[in-house]
């Protein structure tokens, strides 16, 4: 693998990529790919993907000190990953983001948001073993983990999964399909991926009685409520939505299907206060 | 003491110290601290056998809805009644950032509730 025409790669592109070279290795039975032109890679690139873990995976142990400022960098954390709900790896996110920026305290209704998108990815994401995929799956799989930005002041949680994304998975629930059709009417949403992500979410924010995803949406989405700040991005399928706490502020199709789903919570650690 | 529980048989169950600090997903193929897993292993045979039973919510790292749909109402679909539960048992939550959990936990109970008189008429 050779990543050296890339001269900047976002988080979100990183938490991707890395979750793709874990599922190679995992359905390879171990073979590691090699890594080509390494010392040609740019070193953010390179940093970003040996702290992910990338690099190991790639059967590389350890590269050089990145020659960019650290002030600078956004800092990341190894990926996790697994094929069950997983309460100390979410401790461990969290934790870590508290150590790094020293404002913020573990949260019950972030655990909450963050282990209901694990349990999103375990239950709805992937497809049924009847049905033929393009690409096997390493599993039922999630990846998680959480970036610290110092420029920007805001920290970053993850979580990605490889299946067919919400859209399909919607279609696929007659207890969905129902209401998250009848809010993409009431909206005046066409019929396209991010309409239909926006009305499930739509769905999950502002109905009473909800489904049991429904109420694993509203706990995703209510990171950022009770933050009262930050924004919630779903990359999935081919839709694109960023959320605030009122609601969509943003939407994009792509004509690419981003393969699987990414749901990405932004929040400024100012937000959090100072520790008591 | 043993005349005072003969006469009034009570339960306290700490999730966090008792069962887990890391509530997880609905069911037991999920992975470990599972809503049906703290029905089944320590609600259901708490109700069955006191007169009350008081859960202690505090202290956990949270309550995904998995959790908590699965585990309390789960106890009407496993055939307790509403009144049966609003009589014996007790969600306590004294921390602010769990005093919302109970009262989450009792909704799902109502709405489990009425779900199911709703497929029985």
């Amino acid at each position: 693998m050779d990543l050296s025409p890339i001269k900047l790669i976002s988080v979100p592109a990183a938490v991707v990529l890395a979750a793709e070279l874990h599922r190679w290795v995992l359905l390879s039975g171990g073979r590691n790919l090699r890594a080509r032109n390494l010392k040609r890679w740019d070193p953010r690139v390179r940093t970003m993907m040996e702290t992910l873990g990338a690099l190991e995976l790639l059967g590389i142990k350890s590269v050089s000190k990145c020659e960019h400022d650290p002030k600078s960098q956004v800092v990341l954390m190894p990926l996790e990953s697994g094929l069950k709900s997983d309460g100390p790896a979410v401790d461990r996110l969290q934790n870590w983001v508290s150590e790094i920026s020293n404002i913020f305290e573990p949260k019950p209704y972030v655990f909450d948001g963050l282990t209901e998108a694990i349990l999103n990815a375990i239950d709805h994401a992937y497809m049924s073993s009847e049905q033929r995929t393009r690409f096997p799956y390493a599993g039922h799989r999630w990846w998680a983990t959480c970036s610290v930005d110092p420029v920007k002041g805001s920290f970053r949680f993850f979580v990605y999964d490889q299946g067919v994304g919400i859209p399909a998975t919607i279609g696929a629930q007659p207890d969905w399909n129902k209401p998250v059709a009848l809010m993409m009417s009431k909206l005046g949403l066409p019929p396209s991926d991010v309409s239909i992500i926006e009305g499930a979410f739509e769905v999950g924010r502002t109905r009473t009685k909800l489904s049991q995803r429904g109420k694993g949406l509203r706990q995703m989405h209510d990171i950022i409520v009770k933050a009262d700040a930050g924004t919630m991005r779903i990359l999935s399928g081919h839709g694109d939505i960023l959320l605030n706490k009122a609601g969509v502020v943003e939407k994009s199709t792509y004509s690419s299907h981003v393969g699987g789903t990414l749901i990405e919570w932004s929040i400024p650690v100012d937000a959090f206060g100072q520790n008591e | 003491m043993l005349l005072d529980r003969m006469s009034d048989p009570m339960k306290t169950i700490n999730i966090s110290s008792d069962f887990t600090r890391y509530p997880g997903g609905r069911y037991r193929k999920h992975g470990d601290g599972s809503g049906e897993e703290f029905r089944d292993d320590f609600l259901v045979p708490a109700i069955n056998n006191e007169d009350h039973v008081i859960i202690e919510m505090d202290d956990t790292a949270g309550y995904p809805a998995s959790f908590l749909e699965e585990a309390f109402g789960g106890l009407i679909r496993a055939g307790f009644a509403k009144d049966l539960l609003r009589a014996k048992l007790k969600l306590m939550a004294v921390k602010e950032e769990f005093t919302i959990y109970p009262e989450i936990a009792w909704s799902y109970i109502e709405d489990a509730a009425n779900s199911k008189q709703t497929a029985e008429r």
